[in-house]
């Protein structure tokens, strides 16, 4: 998947999640009278679209890497992470509406209205946060939480404001909710991947095969590379690559590749990579993939 | 202990009501305060002596809420007070009109007789008022005509309001008029600041007359900014403020005393300073009489709810009142049912993510070739398709991979050569190429391989799987030859 072409599949991916999340929410706001409390009817909404904005995001990667058993493994990680990321998000907007509230809308008027906005923006703010922060958590990579937590930030922060200023100045307007979700993913997706350009440690661009075009980014300290669905680079239809065939590492901005087995055809420009960091076109194979490293726009 | 409670409260309640005289049953304030956080709303309410039960010895009342003002649910009550106000303290709000009429007699004369101008009768009555207030208390003052004047910010001590009234003086012409409307917005923009049970008296001796519509000129401190009753009303309830109107004097706004009690509060006429100071020791005995009940607000659809309480007073009474406050919306709010299209939309942003979690955009080539991969702008993607035993790379239009653009580039730079019958495929060049960043002028190609011809870099392309099953084909082939050999 070439990076524009990665860039729009991640926009889709916000997109539909808001498509999604449009229906539920309108039906959640048609059942408000059901629930006993404004708390626990904010949480529904917070744990809604946390965890469907967290299942879409969550099985991206899975769709970048073409690997369907971890799109869907993300898909379910993302949900059940993305609930809890909507539950505390909305938590924290009510606590800080509970001890700031007061303090700075002193008026019913102003508390119930703009207090009211900037609580639940707040709580947006940090669903985005903890969403961008699955891919990072599930990779357990820490500049992929980096990316996460100022993507998640910036993207939640631009999203989460105009979701919650668009439902406050339109709040009758079903139109204004579906935009305001739109926005929201579409910030949170933007904001993800220019981080995720910037954090990188450079990318491998695979040049063969049925899988040729996808741009891996090296963000994480270890990137598996084999054919079995776990790694982080699955190469599936590809012979002559095992199932875990070698690991490239990311070690103080430096990235070097190693073979997993001792047979497992691993080759840096033709020869054996014997722990060598790797430089801008360098040419890696992997059984008989084949890979050029570099920074790509 | 809950029954001890009421029936204190309840004593105490039928005390003070019986001593403010209070007619019929109004909800004088509403707080939200706590809406949020515990789900209460809070109603201030002004009763006669309630009917009690005989059993518990709790008051006769009962609260419903509605989410439109037909269809009302009853709500459970959490908390009943009739000491509240005198336990917190009364926020207090005088708004005094200083226009010109207030100095003239209450016939409207000019007189040097100083005690007898309108506006010393205000202050003799204002001061008696302030010299009552308990401790609890608060009391803020704005002074208005053309302009408005903060005499004392909201949540002030009554001295300070007392030393104000001290500091009154004669307005211009051009500021003696009485911008009454935009004045009480003004005194409720600060006002409803203020936390508690909230009472803001105007006095005034005219009707509103607006500097900008009345002088054609801006006001020298709102410039055109209007406003209406309607504005005013809306503004004290959202914000839970009663106002109570003194009209002093013959000269009677029209609008004055809805407007007063819109908000929940009361009008009362006063033509001197006994009836005036009688008028403030009323409207603050009512107020200390009134009940605090809390309860347990709904979650109906909207922002807007209707309260109504029904009550049985000693009497025999039944007493109904109906008010509305505000409540917050979180995500907007929506009162269509849900109809099928919901699950529709739904159900597509799911199929539209399957698709394309299970779309295969990337295709295995089946057909050998190079790839320009840092080729300029639009030619990136071009795939030229090795035909035949031998295929030319160089800048010449007529080379079979004719590549533009590369000074550098050799006319016939490079040539693939194939051989048909080992399936191989052979890059030869009279100058030194790189293939995978190594230096050579004969190599055989695999599919990936990257070569960079004088700085233009292509990838050799070709099918990774053919080459495969052709490699098992083979194998297969030798094992199948060799057995007849065995034998």
């Amino acid at each position: 998947m070439s990076l524009t072409l990665k860039r729009v599949f991640m926009a889709v991916f916000g997109l539909l999640g808001a498509l999604a999340l449009w229906p539920i929410l309108l039906a959640l706001q048609y059942w408000q009278p059901a629930f006993p409390s404004y708390l626990l009817y904010s949480l529904a909404q917070g744990v809604l679209l946390g965890a469907v904005f967290g299942a879409f995001f969550g099985s991206f990667e899975g769709v970048v890497v073409s690997s369907r058993p971890k799109a869907f493994k993300g898909f379910l990680f993302g949900a059940a992470f993305g609930a809890g990321a909507g539950a505390v998000g909305v938590l924290a907007g009510q606590l800080f509406l509970f001890a700031a509230g007061s303090a700075l809308w002193k008026s019913a008027s102003a508390r119930n209205s703009v207090g009211l906005a900037v609580a639940s923006g707040l709580a947006w703010t940090l669903i985005g946060l903890f969403v961008a922060l699955t891919e990072g958590l599930r990779a357990r990579s820490s500049r992929k939480l980096l990316v996460g937590l100022l993507g998640g930030l910036l993207g939640g922060l631009l999203g989460g404001t105009a979701l919650s200023a668009l439902s406050h100045f339109f709040p009758g307007e079903p139109a204004s909710l579906l935009a305001g979700l739109a926005i929201f993913g579409l910030c949170l997706a933007v904001a993800y991947l220019v981080f995720e350009n910037r954090f990188s440690a450079g990318t491998l661009l695979l040049l063969n095969g049925p899988l040729k075009g996808k741009h891996y980014v090296v963000l994480s300290k270890a990137l598996r590379i084999g054919s079995a669905p776990e790694c982080d680079i699955v190469l599936k239809g590809y012979p002559g690559v095992e199932p875990v065939h070698a690991t490239v590492r990311l070690n103080g901005g430096k990235v070097s590749v190693e073979a997993a087995k001792a047979d497992a055809r691993v080759l840096l420009n033709d020869e054996a990579p014997s722990r060598r960091s790797l430089k801008a076109e360098d040419v890696l194979a992997i059984g008989k993939a084949k890979f050029i490293y570099g920074y790509f726009a | 202990m809950r029954a001890i409670k009421y029936t204190l409260a309840m004593l105490l309640a039928l005390a003070a009501a019986g001593f403010a005289g209070a007619q019929g049953l109004s909800i004088t304030q509403i707080g939200t305060e706590r809406l949020l956080s515990s789900q209460e709303t809070r109603l201030y309410l002004a009763t006669p002596p309630l009917a009690t039960d005989p059993a518990t010895g709790a008051p006769s009342l009962e609260v419903w809420e509605s989410g439109d003002g037909v269809d009302y649910d009853p709500r459970p009550i959490t908390g009943l007070s009739s000491t509240e106000n005198a336990d917190e303290g009364i926020r207090f709000f005088l708004l005094v009109d200083n226009s010109g009429s207030m100095w003239t007699d209450m016939a409207g004369a000019d007189t040097d007789d100083l005690a007898a101008l309108r506006v010393e009768r205000a202050k003799t009555a204002a001061r008696a008022f302030l010299a009552e207030l308990s401790a609890k208390d608060t009391v803020g003052m704005a002074v208005f005509n053309t302009r408005y004047w903060s005499a004392v910010p909201p949540g002030g001590q009554a001295n300070e309001a007392a030393r104000a009234l001290d500091e009154l003086s004669k307005p211009a012409p051009a500021d003696a008029y009485t911008e009454l409307y935009l004045s009480m917005e003004r005194a409720l923009e600060s006002f409803a600041l203020e936390p508690g049970r909230r009472v803001l008296i105007v006095l005034s001796d005219g009707e509103n007359f607006p500097y900008a519509q009345m002088s054609g000129k801006p006001n020298p401190e709102t410039g055109t900014r209007q406003t209406t009753p309607e504005a005013v009303i809306e503004r004290a309830v959202r914000d839970g403020v009663t106002i109570y109107a003194v009209r002093f004097g013959a000269q009677k706004d029209p609008r004055l005393g809805d407007t007063a009690e819109g908000s929940g509060g009361r009008a009362f006429d006063a033509m001197n300073e006994n009836e005036l100071t009688s008028i403030y020791r009323t409207i603050r005995a009512d107020v200390l009489s009134e009940l605090a009940l809390d309860y347990k607000a709904g979650m109906e659809r909207g922002e807007k709810r209707w309260v109504k309480v029904e009550a049985l007073s000693a009497d025999g009474r039944r007493l109904t009142a109906v008010r509305h406050y505000y409540a917050g919306t979180i995500l907007g709010q929506n009162t269509v049912r849900p109809e099928l299209w919901y699950l529709f939309l739904i159900a597509a942003a799911f199929l539209l993510w399957l698709a394309l979690v299970l779309l295969r955009l990337e295709r295995e080539t089946d057909k050998a070739g190079v790839r320009l991969l840092f080729g300029t702008h639009g030619q990136q993607t071009r795939f030229f398709e090795i035909a035949g035993p031998q295929t030319v790379i160089g800048a010449a239009p007529d080379a079979d991979v004719s590549i533009a653009g590369n000074p550098s580039l050799k006319s016939s730079h490079a040539t693939i050569l194939f051989d048909e019958a080992k399936d191989a495929y052979t890059v030869v060049s009279d100058t030194p190429i790189t293939v995978n960043n190594k230096e050579v002028t004969r190599r055989r190609l695999e599919s990936g391989d990257v070569l960079n011809l004088a700085g233009t870099v292509v990838v050799f392309d070709d099918s990774l799987l053919k080459k495969a099953k052709a490699m098992r084909a083979r194998i297969k082939t030798r094992k199948y030859s060799s057995r007849p050999d065995r034998r």
